[in-house]
């Protein structure tokens, strides 16, 4: 009876007919999704009724418990703190946080990759432009999983092993005499003034230290240094200090048409408070290097110190960076297509360089074209991290879905909790974007 | 005035200066036009030299004739070479690559499969009956020469060779007729690469055009007989998948509420010593397992009420009980499409002889078949899935997960856009859910999770496990593309064909459909080349893929242990011509439909 | 009477439930085939060749198997699994029989309800360096690089080893044993750590073997076996008592030459029974008399499977050391056939 009332006003009155569910589209609306509703009711209680019997089959149940169980296993990289005694749900975070890291950095890059490849490829030189198209064909058309492997095994087969940067015996005798012709040196050496080593089992970073940090708490299991708060506090706070001066210049600037130099007082802000702090903290680089004895012979299998980031990491991150690179170049070629050639050329009339043209009038037009394919860019990136299987890179997959599952058994529970984690990520990403987009968005009247 | 110089003839033309002329002004214009360009230039050349310089010499040295990398590595060195390729694994293991385990003379099937793919398409991807028939011709063609090649016995190769001229004639002749092909291509390709009974396959394709048929015709149907006849198969149809569908439900063994317990237990580090943040999350974490376990729980309840007052079961589709029900459903089916309007009629029609379709194949098919079997055998020989693998695995998963994706995308593209507010919020969240995991976790999913959701004992090919998890995934990204596609028709097209009168299917069908899957074909080609590089992944769940599968199976050979570089640059050669000639045909078809607006 | 409908549905859909897990035999057999889950591809214990023919260690024991169940060793289909897929593989059905290099431990007995139940190969965890690295002990790892297999046991005993000696290591985990060695020679990694057996088998195939040796340390055991589902105890008998008829047969020098001359000529009552010529001790099991004599015949004794596919002929060339008989000083005792 409930329908009959929502009737609206000037229909017919005459009283409602059981007929009217199929024929009369008012009702049909109504009708359709009653029968959807009962059919998809039906059919996930289906799949849940199975799922129930089956596990009674097999004796077990669903418990989420073994997230908190000792995991027992070591996972290479952590940006916090782990170790085999901590528990599942710890290596989950584990790799959550390096598939967020991935992801990020892998983002970025394409992203750079991207603009730089699809604007040359539009580029009058022929050379430059053709390579660009052999790039982007070539990424496009085989698939992912090749380029992963094959820039793993490139990353580690070219570069040299860390026992080539050791100092041996025989180098430290070589140096005693006072013939110059006759020293050893290692076969390998670091690069970028010592802070960088690059060898076939990952890249070895400078690591910097404070010699007087402010100290640390830990905040539910995640550790809080306050030396990192107090650095960021600082620039941002320069930041905002800078544009507050930015801001009062250019107000000097539209009443009296002229423009005081800013860029030393800029400088100056922005650089000048981070590195004071950081002197008072006693900041310095802990390069990577050998443990050595005392006549300077190194000892050891690895560097000491610095920060070890793992070839698996840069493959991953760089063979995403490439692949997705190629798609963004496509995008924004189109999108740079989709700019009329009339803004080139008014831009030229105006006297404006070709190089500026593009960043000043081109770009700016081309990304509200650009950006909705680029969000699914990064989405289809950011699911394209769990591809670290190949490189055995420990991310979500590799430990919740891998590791994880294998030890505790319990596929279920993991790979549930697997997917509902990278759906969040997704709709958390394309959420961000849209908002993003809505922003740049052409407001039209 | 006298000694004025007037010329009378035109001067020749001059040279132009060595700077402005063939190659010089070429390289000046495309490669040296600015010092950026100089430089870019430089280093472009540079970056040329350094690949060829490093790989040159490994290609060059490459050893085709040798029986294992030991072998490679001794003739590389008795050349006097310091690197070189081991090709001969490709020459020793390339029918893996490309067939997996296939039967090696059995080969024909896939290759006719594939060639029959092509004509098949032909009518799909060109609408210039000319082209379809040339494109039909070539593919038979290269089919016929891949199977000389592949030394085909003669007897399917003649029957081959008649096939496929015939199939040419056909499409030079009557292009029309093509489209048959097309229609009947699934049923033959699956009785080509999996073989077994004939009639198994016949019984099948004659069921599906049978049950669309004679909902076609029921739609021209006036007559109140025939209604009635019409109504009660329906019923029929509808009684026994309703029925099999309750009597899964009616087959309950599990009492849920004790699983529910579970997700109290579900935080034993309650109280533990944890930080803080851990407990906040774990009790969020526990309130929402809870929450969702009771939801669940409850429709569960309604389906096993629903299940327990009717008190259906199987066994009443041939008991007496059977009539009753059938009754019931045959005066509602009546009542119902006596006053059909024609088109709905059709709609309707459609669906019910889906539903008798359902029947069919849950009481007839086996008995037919079975009885077909016995007293006339044809067919071919079996094959079973896990023979397949390499690039027939890759291709037989991307082709048939794309083809099982087009209907269920075209009705998630309607739902989508569709102004009923579950039916969208379905959609949407279906593709979204899809949309946002990764193609990984789906197939792991169908390895590990699908014997979960499906009834206790039910077992079945990883392959076809994988093929439905793909065409899941491949749905929601052809829904998408649908979606792009009927966004960009233009208002008037649906606004004209709500003042033809045409309900919302007719609509569908003769207006918007046509125009908008052909703006479509672009982005679903992207689709499938997207699929088909990404079914390297199934490696993944123990399948044979050509990418890592089949080179894990070669390099556990001790012949070829060790080998690295040169299986992966045979697979990579093979990805990048089949999808480097899709995207080229996307790019052409792109052009075309632009112009075909303006 | 509708509640007595709803019992006795729920009851006909238990007890069918619980045919689906419990009569794998005579699934088997109604099949025709035996479906063995097996290695993605592992040198020596598992791995089709250029004809797609599975040969290996691990193969001939399921080509065994079918030979005792259904009378033909060739009734068999292997099903790759990787190691996150096996598990489940067999949980659920789609495998008969589970033989791919599995350590059998409690948790996987216990939890994750499989029964392993006989060990064909005695294992350990050994770690392999280079010569040049001047290392004689594990023990003297400490800082090294460490190269190992996810998805396994040993990522589990390597935390520990280097726990309890209060060392510190880096992981890096790899997907497959191929992938492991190629890092290996690669210099990725200082050592790399699996069962002794895959080390050895690396080792026999690399160019510069003698430049690479396998430490004394065995730092964990590792029991390899076929496992079965667990509660299914007419079919995990099966799979027992054809295994332990493999190694009675090499106890008694049965071998896959000599079975019809021992068939009929041989006075001794085992061997009698164990090929089926006295008592029914095969129909007990619900198998053929002559089903342990097919399962010898399939591919040889235990000691002939073993050299065949790994043994010191071959080119992976491992010694029988823990998996000799009881006999030779080994731990390979098959309880009594009668």
């Amino acid at each position: 009876m409930t329908l009959a009332t929502s009737t609206p006003p000037g229909a017919d009155r005459d009283g409602f007919r059981l007929s009217m569910l199929i024929y009369d589209t008012r009702f049909r609306a109504i009708t359709i999704q009653v029968v959807v509703l009962v059919l998809v009711l039906l059919l996930v209680g289906w799949l849940v009724d199975n799922t129930i019997q089956n596990l009674n089959a097999k004796g077990k149940d669903i418990n989420f418990s073994f997230l908190w169980v000792r995991a027992g296993y070591d996972i290479e990289q952590q940006l916090i703190p782990y170790t085999n005694d901590s528990t599942h749900g710890r290596a989950v975070i584990i790799g959550l946080l390096n598939t967020l890291l991935v992801a990020i950095v892998g983002c970025f890059f394409a992203t750079i990759i991207g603009v730089i490849a699809g604007v040359l490829r539009l580029s009058n030189n022929w050379l430059v432009s053709r390579l660009m198209t052999v790039y982007v064909e070539a990424f496009r058309n085989i698939p992912l999983l090749l380029w992963i492997v094959v820039i793993f095994v490139v990353t580690s087969e070219t570069q040299p092993a860390p026992n080539e940067f050791k100092v041996t015996q025989a180098m430290v005798d070589s140096w005693q005499d006072d013939d110059p012709a006759n020293d050893l040196e290692p076969t390998a050496s670091k690069i970028l003034f010592g802070t960088v080593a690059v060898t076939n089992r990952g890249s070895y970073m400078a690591t910097p230290m404070l010699d007087r940090p402010l100290g640390s708490t830990e905040i539910g299991g995640v550790p809080v240094n306050f030396s990192v708060l107090a650095a960021l506090a600082v620039v941002i706070g320069s930041i905002l200090v800078n544009r507050a001066m930015l801001r009062r210049v250019k107000a000097q600037q539209e009443a009296t048409g002229e423009r005081p130099t800013t860029w030393w007082k800029s400088l100056l802000i922005l650089f000048g408070p981070i590195a004071l702090l950081l002197l008072a903290m006693g900041f310095h680089l802990q390069l990577p290097a050998f443990a050595s004895d005392e006549n300077g012979v190194s000892k050891g299998f690895n560097f000491q110190g610095g920060i070890l980031v793992q070839h698996s990491f840069t493959a991953l991150t760089l063979a995403l960076a490439l692949y997705t690179g190629a798609f963004i170049a496509e995008i924004v070629r189109a999108g740079i297509l989709a700019i009329s050639r009339g803004q080139t050329e008014a831009s030229f009339a105006l006297g404006i360089r070709p190089g500026r043209t593009m960043s000043l009038i081109i770009l700016p037009q081309a990304l509200r074209v650009i950006i909705p394919p680029l969000i699914s860019q990064y989405l289809n990136l950011t699911k394209n991290t769990s591809l670290g299987i190949a490189v055995s890179y420990l991310d979500l997959r590799g430990t919740l879905g891998g590791i994880t599952l294998n030890q505790t058994g319990r596929e279920l529970e993991c790979m549930l909790l697997m997917m509902l984690t990278y759906l969040i990520i997704s709709l958390i990403i394309s959420g961000l974007m849209n908002i993003y987009n809505n922003a740049v968005k052409l407001k039209e009247r | 005035m006298s000694n004025s110089f007037v010329r009378t003839e035109m001067l020749a033309a001059q040279e132009p200066p060595l700077g402005q002329k063939g190659a010089v002004k070429w390289l000046r214009e495309n490669l040296f036009s600015g010092p950026v360009n100089t430089i870019l230039t430089l280093l472009g050349l540079f970056v040329i030299f350094w690949l060829v310089a490093r790989a040159a010499p490994w290609w060059w040295n490459g050893v085709w004739d040798a029986t294992s990398l030991g072998e490679c590595r001794q003739i590389v060195a008795a050349n006097g070479a310091e690197s070189g390729a081991c090709w001969a694994v490709i020459r020793a293991r390339w029918h893996q690559y490309i067939f997996g385990f296939y039967p090696s003379e059995l080969y024909w099937r896939p290759v006719l499969a594939a060639g029959l793919l092509m004509v098949a398409l032909a009518p799909v991807l060109f609408w210039n009956d000319r082209k379809a028939a040339i494109m039909a011709g070539i593919s038979g063609a290269l089919t016929l020469i891949a199977m000389l090649f592949l030394g085909t016995a003669t007897a399917p190769l003649l029957v081959s060779a008649v096939l496929l001229v015939g199939l040419f004639a056909l499409a030079w002749s009557r292009p029309k007729l093509l489209i048959w092909v097309t229609l009947s291509y699934p049923f033959a390709s699956l009785f080509l690469l999996w073989g077994g009974s004939v009639w198994l396959y016949l019984s099948a394709m004659l069921a599906a055009a049978v049950g669309v048929g004679f909902g076609l015709l029921y739609s021209r149907l006036k007559d109140s007989t025939g209604n009635l006849v019409y109504a009660l198969l329906t019923a029929l149809g509808a009684a026994v998948v309703a029925a099999a569908l309750l009597h899964y439900l009616n087959a309950v063994s599990a009492d849920f509420l004790t699983k529910i317990s579970a997700a109290n237990s579900f935080y034993p580090g309650w109280g533990a010593e944890s930080g803080i943040l851990v407990k906040l999350l774990g009790a969020i974490v526990s309130a929402v397992v809870w929450v969702i376990s009771m939801l669940v729980w409850a429709m569960v309840a309604v389906m096993r009420a629903i299940s327990a007052t009717l008190d259906l079961n199987l066994g009443m589709i041939f008991g007496g009980t059977l009539a009753s029900f059938l009754g019931l459903g045959a005066i509602l089916a009546g009542l119902g499409t006596f006053r059909a309007a024609r088109s709905r009629a059709a709609g309707l029609g459609i669906l019910g002889g889906l539903l008798a379709l359902g029947a069919y194949f849950v009481i007839l098919h086996p008995l037919v078949t079975a009885q077909l079997d016995q007293s006339l055998p044809l067919g071919l020989t079996k094959v079973s899935s896990d023979q397949f693998g390499g690039f027939l695995l890759a291709i037989v998963i991307g082709v048939s997960a794309i083809a099982a994706s087009l209907p269920l995308g075209i009705i998630l593209a309607l739902g989508r856009r569709s102004d009923m507010f579950l039916v969208k919020t379905l959609s949407v969240g279906f593709i979204e859910f899809i949309r946002g995991v990764p193609l990984i976790t789906l197939l792991f999913t169908a390895s590990l999770l699908l014997a979960y959701f499906l009834p206790p004992g039910t077992n079945f090919d990883l392959i076809l496990r994988v093929i439905i998890l793909a065409s899941l995934f491949a749905s929601a990204y052809i829904a998408e593309v649908v979606r792009g596609g009927l966004a960009a028709l233009p208002r008037g097209q649906y606004e004209a064909a709500d003042a033809l009168g045409l309900d919302y299917w007719q609509a569908q069908r003769l207006i918007i459909m046509p125009q908008a899957l052909k703006i479509s074909i672009p982005g679903i080609v992207s689709t499938f080349i997207g699929l088909f590089k990404d079914t390297t992944l199934v490696s993944f769940v123990g399948l044979l893929d050509p990418l890592r599968g089949v080179t894990q199976i070669v390099r556990a050979d001790i012949n070829w242990k060790g080998i690295y570089w040169e299986p992966y640059i045979f697979v990579g050669a093979i990805f990048f011509i089949i999808c480097f000639g899709m995207s080229r045909y996307s790019m052409y078809l792109e052009r075309k439909l632009k112009t075909d607006h303006r | 009477m509708k509640k007595s409908v709803f019992l006795g549905a729920f009851a006909a859909s238990t007890v069918l439930a619980g045919a689906a897990f419990a009569g794998t035999l005579d699934d088997v057999k109604a099949r025709g085939e035996l479906i063995c889950g097996s290695n993605v591809g592992l040198t020596g214990f598992g791995a089709p060749d250029a004809s797609g023919e599975w040969k290996g260690f691990d193969v001939d024991l399921c080509r065994a198997v079918a030979a005792a169940v259904l009378g033909d060793a060739t009734k068999v289909k292997f099903v790759p699994t990787t190691g996150e897929t096996r598990f489940t593989a067999l949980a659920s059905g789609e495998v008969d029989l589970l033989v791919r290099n599995s350590t059998a431990t409690y948790g996987r007995d216990v939890d994750l309800k499989l029964d392993f139940v006989a060990i064909n190969y005695y294992d350990g965890q050994g770690f392999m360096v280079k010569k040049d690295l001047g290392v004689s002990s594990a023990k003297e790892l400490d800082g090294a690089t460490v190269c190992i297999q996810t998805g396994t046991t040993t990522e589990l005993n390597l935390a520990d080893f280097f726990k309890f000696n209060n060392i510190s290591y880096t992981p890096v985990t790899v997907q497959d044993d191929s992938e492991a060695q190629r890092q290996y020679l690669a210099g990725a990694c200082d050592t790399y750590t699996t069962d002794a057996s895959g080390l050895a088998a690396s080792r026999a195939t690399m160019a510069d073997s003698e430049n690479h040796i396998i430490l004394p340390e065995i730092i964990s055991k590792e029991p390899l076996g076929p496992a079965v589902r667990h509660g299914d105890n007419q079919w995990g008998d099966i799979v027992r008592w054809t295994f332990n008829a493999l190694l009675i047969a090499e106890e008694k020098g049965i071998t896959k030459a000599n079975i019809e001359e021992a068939a009929a000529s041989s006075t001794d009552p085992e061997v009698r029974r164990l090929l089926g010529i006295e008592g029914d001790l095969g129909a007990m099991a619900g198998l053929d008399n002559n089903a342990f004599k097919n399962a010898i015949a399939a591919s040889g004794n235990y000691g002939e499977i073993f050299e065949a596919n790994i043994g010191t002929a071959t080119p992976i060339g491992l010694a029988r050391g823990l998996n000799a008989l009881w006999t030779q000083g080994g731990l390979q005792y098959a309880a009594p056939f009668r």
